[in-house]
C-alpha cells in the first residue's frame, strides 16, 4: 500500500530515463516500511482515521527513500536493498538529483495530507516534519565530520548521541509523535515517545550494524561488511577502536585513514577478526540489550492514553521482535 | 540470561577457572548492559534539557511540546516524565540485579547527595600495567534537582608513601545529572602504571559541591604473576 502510494505521488513525463526512472527505483524495492508502519499504529492508536494518516506515513517514507539516496552517494555504497545503489547504475549527478526529487516530492505529499487537518494540528505536523530532517542532517554532518577529521577518540557514548540525530528521530520517534500527534490531534504528551522512540530504535539500528558485520548478504540486502570498507563509526567499530592495544591500534588507525577504495578484502577481514578478537560483537550485543530492556517499560507509559486494538499490539510487539532476532 | 552448567564440579580446579565463573561472567554482562541503559538514558536526558533550556527550533521538538510552552503544567508534565524514568530505572536495576544474581541487590558502594551518607568502599584491584575498574552509585531521593554533580577523587597512598596521582583517577560519566528522585553509576577507572609497587593504596571520594559526603577508596595492587 506504501509502496503503491508512493510511486503514485511520484510525476510522469520527461526526463523520464535521467530523473523520473532513477526516483522511482528505490521506492520500487522491497523494504520493512518501518516508519509508515509506526506512524499508521500510532495514529490509530490514538484514534484517527487511516486516511488521514496515510499522506504523512507516505511523506516520511519518500523522505527516507531520499536520504538513502544521498547516504549512498556520501557513503560511495554499492548495493542498496539486494541491487546496485543508483550512484551505481546512474552515475553520482542523475543520482544526486533523484535524491532531490524525492525529497520535493515528500514535501508535495506532506502539504497534500495536512490539508485534511485543522490549520493548527498541521502546522504542529509541519514543525515535526521540519525538526525531524534538520536533526537528521545533523547527525549525517557529524559523522561526516568524524571521517574527514580522522576522529578516533570516540567512546560508545559519543555513537548513542550520532544515532540520536542520525537514525532515531527520523526512523522511530518521528513516526510515533507526528501519529500520535493526528491521532490525538494534538493532546497526546510527547516527551514518553521521545524515550520510547529513541531506546527501541537504538536497539534496532545497533542491530542492524551486527547484521552487516555476521549477517548474510541474500537475506541483509545490503553488501556485508559494508560498513567496515566505508569506515562508518558503528558502535563495534567504536568499541575497538577504543580497546585495541600496540601494533593492533597502529593497524587500527592506518584502516581508519584509508579511503573506501583503498581498504583491501584482507585489511577488512583483518578489522572484523579484531573485533572478535577483543570482544567488540560480544560488547555491542550486551550494550544494546542494556537499552532495549527498558523499551517495554517506556511503550506503555508512552501509549498509556491509547485505543486498545490490533494497532496497539502491532506496536507492543515490536520489541519482543527485535529481542527475538538478536542472538 | 545464558545459564552455564559444567556438569562435573573439575572445571573450577584449573588455573583459568575464573574465566568459566558464571557468576562472574554473568555480573561483567550486567556491567556493559547497565552501561548501556545509562548511556541511552542521558542522551535522552540531554535532549528533554536542552528543549527546557532553549526552546523553539533548535529543542528539537515541536510546538507541541511542553518544554517549549514553558508554562507551569509543562513543568509538571516534564516532572512525570522524570518520575516515570526513575520508577522504570528502577524497575530495570530491580530486575537486572535479580536476573543476575538471582538474590537481593549487592552493596554498591553508595553516595546519597540528599541525606549526605554514604556507604561502602569503593574497591579497585589491577595488577601493574593493567585497568582498575568499579562502579559507585550517587543517589538523590529529594524533590530537588540538584544539577550536575562532579566527582573528584584524592591521590591514592601506600603506607609507605608510594603514590596513585588523583588525575589518574577518571569517572564515566565525568559529569552526572542528578534530577529529583533519580540515581545514576559512575565507573571509576584508574589506569595502574607498569612500575607501580604491589601494595594497597587508599584515598577517598568526594562530590564537588556536597562538602559532607565522601568514600573511602581503596586499589588493590596485587603482585603481578
Amino acid at each position: 500500500m506504501i509502496r503503491r502510494s508512493m510511486l503514485d505521488v511520484i510525476p510522469d513525463g520527461e526526463p523520464v530515463q535521467w530523473l523520473y526512472e532513477p526516483m522511482r527505483a528505490y521506492p520500487s524495492r522491497p523494504g520493512k516500511s518501518l516508519r509508515p508502519a509506526l506512524c499508521l499504529s500510532a495514529g490509530r492508536a490514538f484514534g484517527a482515521n487511516r486516511d488521514d494518516m496515510l499522506g504523512v506515513a507516505v511523506a516520511i517514507e519518500l523522505l527516507h527513500n531520499a536520504f538513502l539516496v544521498h547516504d549512498d552517494i556520501a557513503d560511495g555504497s554499492e548495493m542498496r536493498r539486494g541491487r546496485p545503489t543508483l550512484a551505481a547504475t546512474y552515475g553520482l549527478a542523475a543520482a544526486l538529483n533523484a535524491g532531490d526529487g524525492l525529497a520535493i516530492v515528500a514535501g508535495q505529499a506532506l502539504r497534500r495530507a495536512t490539508r485534511r487537518l485543522d490549520r493548527d494540528l498541521a502546522d504542529l505536523v509541519w514543525g515535526e516534519f521540519d525538526t525531524m530532517a534538520m536533526r537528521t542532517l545533523e547527525g549525517q554532518a557529524t559523522e561526516v565530520g568524524w571521517l574527514l577529521d580522522n576522529v578516533e577518540d570516540l567512546r560508545p557514548e559519543d555513537y548513542l548521541n550520532l544515532i540520536m540525530h542520525k537514525t532515531c528521530w527520523y526512523t522511530t520517534i518521528h513516526p510515533l509523535r507526528v501519529g500520535a500527534i493526528v491521532g490525538s490531534r494534538g493532546t497526546v504528551e510527547l516527551g514518553p515517545m521521545v524515550r520510547f522512540g529513541f531506546h527501541f530504535g537504538a536497539a534496532f539500528q545497533i542491530r542492524d550494524d551486527l547484521l552487516n558485520l555476521v549477517g548474510d548478504e541474500r537475506v541483509y540486502g545490503k553488501e556485508i561488511l559494508g560498513d567496515l570498507y566505508e569506515g562508518k563509526r558503528t558502535l563495534p567499530l567504536v568499541h575497538l577502536m577504543a580497546t585495541a592495544q600496540g601494533e593492533d591500534r597502529a593497524l587500527m588507525r592506518d584502516y581508519l585513514r584509508l579511503k573506501r577504495s583503498e581498504r583491501s578484502v584482507e585489511l577488512v577481514h583483518t578489522i572484523r577478526a579484531l573485533m572478535d578478537d577483543y570482544g567488540s560483537i560480544t560488547f555491542t550485543r550486551e550494550y544494546a540489550e542494556g537499552i532495549l530492556l527498558v523499551a517495554e517499560e517506556y511503550f506503555e507509559q508512552a501509549f498509556v492514553d491509547a485505543q486498545p486494538g490490533p494497532e496497539l499490539d502491532f506496536l507492543r510487539a515490536l520489541v519482543p521482535y527485535v529481542w527475538s532476532r538478536w542472538r | 540470561m545464558v545459564s552455564r552448567d559444567f556438569g562435573d564440579g573439575a572445571v573450577g580446579e584449573a588455573p583459568w577457572a575464573s574465566v568459566f565463573d558464571p557468576d562472574a561472567n554473568l555480573r561483567a554482562v550486567g556491567e556493559v548492559q547497565a552501561r548501556g541503559f545509562r548511556a541511552a538514558s542521558e542522551v535522552v536526558d540531554r535532549f528533554i534539557r536542552l528543549a527546557g533550556n532553549t526552546g523553539g527550533a533548535n529543542a528539537g521538538l515541536s510546538s507541541s511540546e511542553p518544554e517549549q510552552t514553558g508554562n507551569k503544567q509543562a513543568r509538571e508534565s516534564m516532572g512525570r516524565d522524570v518520575d516515570r524514568l526513575v520508577s522504570s530505572w528502577e524497575s530495570l536495576m530491580g530486575q537486572l540485579v535479580q536476573s543476575l544474581r538471582g538474590s537481593p541487590a549487592p552493596g554498591f558502594p553508595t553516595l546519597d547527595l540528599t541525606i549526605t551518607d554514604a556507604h561502602g568502599v569503593l574497591s579497585l584491584q589491577a595488577v601493574p600495567g593493567g585497568r582498575a575498574c568499579s562502579e559507585v552509585w550517587l543517589h538523590n531521593g529529594g524533590p530537588k534537582d540538584l544539577g550536575e554533580v562532579k566527582l573528584r577523587c584524592s591521590d591514592l597512598l601506600r603506607h609507605d608513601g608510594g603514590v596513585v596521582a588523583a588525575h589518574t583517577v577518571r569517572f564515566e560519566p565525568g559529569v552526572v545529572a542528578m534530577p529529583a528522585r533519580t540515581s545514576r553509576g559512575v565507573c571509576v577507572e584508574v589506569d595502574v602504571a607498569d612500575e607501580l609497587s604491589a601494595g594497597v593504596y587508599r584515598g577517598t571520594l568526594l562530590a564537588h559541591g556536597h562538602p559532607d559526603v565522601w568514600l573511602p577508596v581503596l586499589l588493590d595492587v596485587p603482585t603481578a604473576s
